[in-house]
Order: structure tokens, then sequence, then C-alpha cells
């Protein structure tokens, strides 16, 4: 019997302090209720109130595209309806260029239309909405060039079970930051060349802009060794044109990189609708020792 | 013989796929700039430059190289000059970290940084082509005050009655001094949005360092009471207004913020504690020895009848 006794002594006093602690910090609230003995039965018309739309916010801010792919961008609101939270049925929303307008049509540069957006729980009269678009690399950016001063703006539209809607934009709206990107065939191969020949046909790299700016680029290279031996080809007996030249007609390539002019432009389409291709010839020296040789080529986009 | 020529066939199909994904390679920075016009002596500022790929399958190695004659040693790469994306990796955060020297001279520097992706090596007798992209660098100092900043987010969180009503405001500094908005007022309108309960200026204001980022905090005190309601705000740059917006927040009972199944988390932790306390010190039998300590000693004796 002691010992029942001095083992419950500890569990007696967790118990305690349980009790304690509740009676200290857990004061649960019993709701009351009045009841009423003189009731009536009125009857009203409740009528339908549009929704609003608040809290809206498109993210991330700044909004950075990725190269020659799409990038999520997410915009969420509060839609509020006084007939109750559940009463919104639905929400759409249109993520644009400010400049375009919310009227704007859905166009990959400037224009995306998101035909429904996710709803949450509703709490009270309000429900929570999240819509995703999916920006295309060439979306035209705001942060610089011809729509400097603009934004990425997003416009949420809820709809509530008598269709009356409502509508709200982001007070704080990202800018949509330029890219300078490309897409660049991954190797040259000049083939088998004799001491002192030159190439007879031009090997073609493509430069292709993935990103939402106009560029241009600049061209460096290193010597080509030998896989087998100490020989070097120089960096300067390969030359690259704009247009199938002959050698000797092109510029020599050099370890210093060099800018070259391209002719694309922005891309408004994907894939790419802006592509250069870039030619190349290789004089290989009398003399120069046999063997197969590799090097590097460097191709940066820089701004236009 | 059909299932011979069917296997030929797929192999031929992911040879040519696989020839074609290592046809070309892709890389983009975003901003291709380094920009910034209101330097003093003695300034920091940072910035990201998002270094991007669509097609992340294996991991790429970067290369950083500043061309930037004078002020070189302005800059520090997080996190580095040589470092590797991880596979899978469309977007990489690069910051550049820019300290201008407390005696440095009123001018404008100019330079390039050049990011390169080095992908893995060409074939042999081949040229390996190395795609890259560069920054432009213009940094103007002088001993020009600047001041501006740019609103990246507002918000009106929920409180609890009798607490200021809070405006919190996410800023960007853009300027060499320190910021925060000139003035911040507020209307308070009922849950419908018709009329105005409250109305007045939100003070108290905190400031945000030259070139960074952070949250403003501006408070009401207010005599709401529970309930929903909508607060317009105006929120003014050097007098002008920058901001004008509308958003809900709830006034809840006082204590019913925070709470996790009705109650404060550290009731919680508190329960939590006194149990695993107690389970502990009987497992390790320190009860008896912590009695005879405080000198209680507990005797039972049986009841005579």
């Amino acid at each position: 019997m002691t010992e029942k006794v001095k083992k419950s002594i500890p569990w007696l006093l967790i118990l305690t302090l349980i009790v304690l602690s509740c009676a200290m910090g857990f004061q649960l609230g019993v709701p009351k209720i009045k009841a009423d003995t003189n009731t009536v039965t009125p009857t009203v018309t409740v009528g339908n109130a549009a929704p609003t739309v608040s809290n809206v916010n498109l993210t991330p801010h700044p909004i950075v595209v990725t190269e020659n792919t799409t990038t999520t961008v997410t915009c969420t609101a509060t839609l509020t309806d006084t007939n109750g939270g559940n009463d919104i049925s639905s929400a759409t929303a249109t993520i644009y260029r400010s400049g375009v307008g919310s009227n704007c049509s859905a166009d990959d540069n400037n224009c995306y239309k998101v035909a429904s957006c996710t709803l949450g729980t509703a709490s009270g009269n309000d429900r929570p909405a999240t819509c995703t678009a999916d920006i295309w690399f060439h979306a035209e950016p705001t942060d610089s060039g011809t729509y400097e001063g603009e934004t990425w703006q997003c416009e949420v539209t809820a709809i509530d079970s008598q269709s009356a809607t409502g509508s709200g934009t982001d007070s704080t709206p990202p800018e949509l930051e330029a890219q300078n990107a490309i897409t660049v065939t991954a190797s040259i191969n000049y083939g088998t060349l004799s001491p002192g020949a030159t190439s007879s046909a031009s090997e073609i790299i493509t430069a292709t802009t993935t990103g939402n700016a106009a560029v241009d680029v600049q061209l460096s290279g290193t010597d080509m060794t030998s896989t087998s031996t100490t020989s070097t080809i120089p960096v300067g007996q390969q030359e690259y044109a704009l247009s199938s030249v002959e050698y000797g007609s092109g510029t020599d390539l050099s370890g210093t990189p060099a800018p070259l002019e391209l002719e694309s432009v922005k891309p408004t389409t994907h894939p790419s609708d802006q592509s250069d291709d870039i030619y190349w010839r290789i004089g290989i020296p009398s003399g120069q020792d046999p063997g197969t040789y590799t090097g590097t080529t460097t191709v940066d986009a820089i701004a236009d | 013989m059909k299932f011979k020529i069917s296997l030929i066939l797929l192999l031929v199909f992911f040879l040519l796929l696989f020839s074609w994904i290592n046809l070309a390679f892709g890389f983009g920075i975003s901003p291709p700039r380094v920009f910034n016009d209101h330097l003093i002596p003695g300034a920091h500022f940072e910035q990201t430059i998002t270094l991007t790929q669509a097609r992340p399958e294996t991991p790429l190695k970067i290369e950083v190289i500043i061309d930037a004659p004078e002020i070189e040693d302005w800059f520090e790469i997080k996190p580095g000059k040589s470092f590797t994306i991880p596979a899978g990796v469309q977007q990489f955060p690069m910051k550049v970290s820019v300290s201008v020297p407390k005696d440095a001279g009123y001018a404008t520097y100019q330079g390039k940084l050049t990011i390169r992706a080095i992908p893995a090596e060409g074939g042999e007798g081949q040229i390996a082509v190395v795609t890259g992209a560069v920054a432009d660098i213009q940094l103007r100092v002088s001993g020009e005050e600047f001041s501006d900043f740019r609103l990246k987010g507002v918000d009106t969180p929920n409180i609890e009655e009798g607490d200021p009503i809070k405006v919190v405001m996410k800023l960007e500094n853009l300027g060499n001094v320190k910021v925060r908005p000139s003035r911040v007022y507020l209307r308070i309108f009922d849950q419908y949005g018709q009329g105005v309960v409250e109305e007045g200026e939100a003070t108290g204001m905190n400031w945000i360092e030259p070139f960074k980022t952070g949250k403003v905090i501006a408070k009401m005190p207010n005599k709401l009471s529970i309930g929903e309601y909508w607060a317009e705000i105006e929120i003014y740059k050097d007098g002008e207004l920058v901001l004008l917006d509308k958003r809900k927040f709830h006034v809840v009972e006082k204590g019913a913020l925070g709470k996790i199944f009705g109650f404060h988390w550290w009731r919680w932790v508190l329960v939590a504690g006194v149990i695993l306390a107690g389970i502990l010190t009987w497992k390790l039998k320190l009860w008896g020895k912590a009695l005879a300590k405080l000198g209680i000693r507990i005797k039972v004796e049986k009841i005579k009848r």
C-alpha cells in the first residue's frame, strides 16, 4: 500500500500542475445564449450584393523570366461578398503590362488571361483566390527600354452566384526585368584539313535570342591544342562572318572579346523567331603537326 | 524481326533526341546591368542578377569576370567568382555587392561583368562553344544626397481590440539617405465600405537604410470594436500621393491572435513542459530525492480499525 501511494505522488503532482495551468490560462468561454420569449416572424428579401476584390498581389516582385521557356507568376486576392464568401462562385484574372490595360487581348508578349483562379475556403464574407500564369521569355520588360516606367499588373475579377462581378488590381505592381539571353550551337567541327589548307565551306553556329531583349554578341576564343602533342593552332587562324565568305574575308577570332552586331531584334513568339547564323572557317598553318586539335570559342550576349 | 526493327527505330529516335538536346545551349542574365547613379563615398549596395537556363539537366559551372578598371575591388560576388548551379535549377540568384571606398573620387565609373556558363567539354577535334552574357556596369559617385523609394507591398494585418491599426509597407530605398514615407493617412470604413468610422494619421514609422529593402510600420490608435473594417490608405512621398488603396482587416478580441486550437502557443508549451518534466523525473526516480532534500518525508501507516 505504502509503495502504491509513493508511486502515485508524482502523478498527483503532474495532475495538479495541469489543472493549475488550465486554470491559469485556458479560460474556456461558454457561449451565452439569451432566450427571447417575445418572438415574431419577420419577412425580408435579401438582395444580391456584387463582390469586391482587395489585397491583390502579383509576385514575384520583380518578375524575372527564364530564357527560352516559361516562368510561373502568382496573383493572390481577397474576394468579398456581403452575401457570404460562399456566394462567390468563380474568379478570373488578367496579368498584363500596364500600358496595354486590363481589356487587352491575350498576347504572350504583354497580356495573359487566367480563365479560372483557384478559390480557397470561405471565411465569413471573404474568400481567397489564387491565379497563376506561365509567362513566356519574350514578355515585354518594364525596367528599361520602350516600356520603362510601366509595370506588370494583375486584375482579378470575382463572380458571384448571381453573375454579379467586381474587380481589383495590385496597388504595388512589380516590374518585369529585361533579360539578355542566347542559345548557341554547342560546338564547331571543322573536319579534317591538310597543313596549309583552308576550310572549303563554312561551319555554322546559330545564335538564337532567347530572352526578352535584343542582343548582340561578343566573340573570343582560345588557341586550339593538340590532343596528342604540344602543338597548337593559334586562335587567329579561325575567322567568322555573318555570311559565308571566303577564308581571308572574315574577322579573325581573338583571345580578347570582340563585338559582332546581329540583325536579331527582341523575339515576339516562341520558339524564338530571332536568330543569326555565324559562319566560321579555319586556315591550317603550313607545317602544322598532324593530330586532333580542340579549343574553345566563347559567345557572350551583350546589350544591343 | 519486327521487334528488332522497332528496337532500332526506337534507338535511332532517342539518339536523334539526345543529339538535338546537345545541339544548343542557352543561358541568360536578368537584369543585364549594375547601374547606380546615386552613390556617395562609403556607400554600400547589393543587387541580384538572376542567371537563367531553360534546360538545367546537369550542374552548370559559372565563371564571373569583372572588367572594371579602378573599381574592381569594390565588387564582391556571392556565392563567389566561380561556382556551380545545381542540376534542376532554372533561376539562380547571384548577389553583386558593391562597397564604395570612403576616399572614392567623384566620377562615373564604367565596366563589364561577364558571366560565363561552362558546359561539359566538346568532343575531340571540335571547338566547344561556351555561352555567356555581359552585364554593363555604371556607377556614379557624387556628394549629392538623393532620396527616393519604391513601394513593393502594403498590408493592414488583423489587430486585437484596443491595439493600434498597423500599415505594413515593404519599401525599397533607392536613395543614399535613410527614407520612409512622408505621411500615411488612414480612413477606416465599416465592413460594407460605406461610412467612415475613424480617420487620422498613422505615425511612428521606422526608417529604411540607403539601398536596402525592408518593412516600415505605421500605427494609428483607434477605438474600433470587434468586427470587419476597410482601411483606405494614403501613402505620401515628399508630400506627393504615391499610393491610394483599400485593404480589409479584422479587429478581434484581446488575446485572440496567435492562438493554436483556441489557445496561445505558450500555454501549449507550458502544459507540454510540465508533462515532460513529470515523466522525466519519474523515470529518473528523482521525486523521492527531491522531496527528501526539501525535508519532506512521507510516512504511510496502516490505519488501525
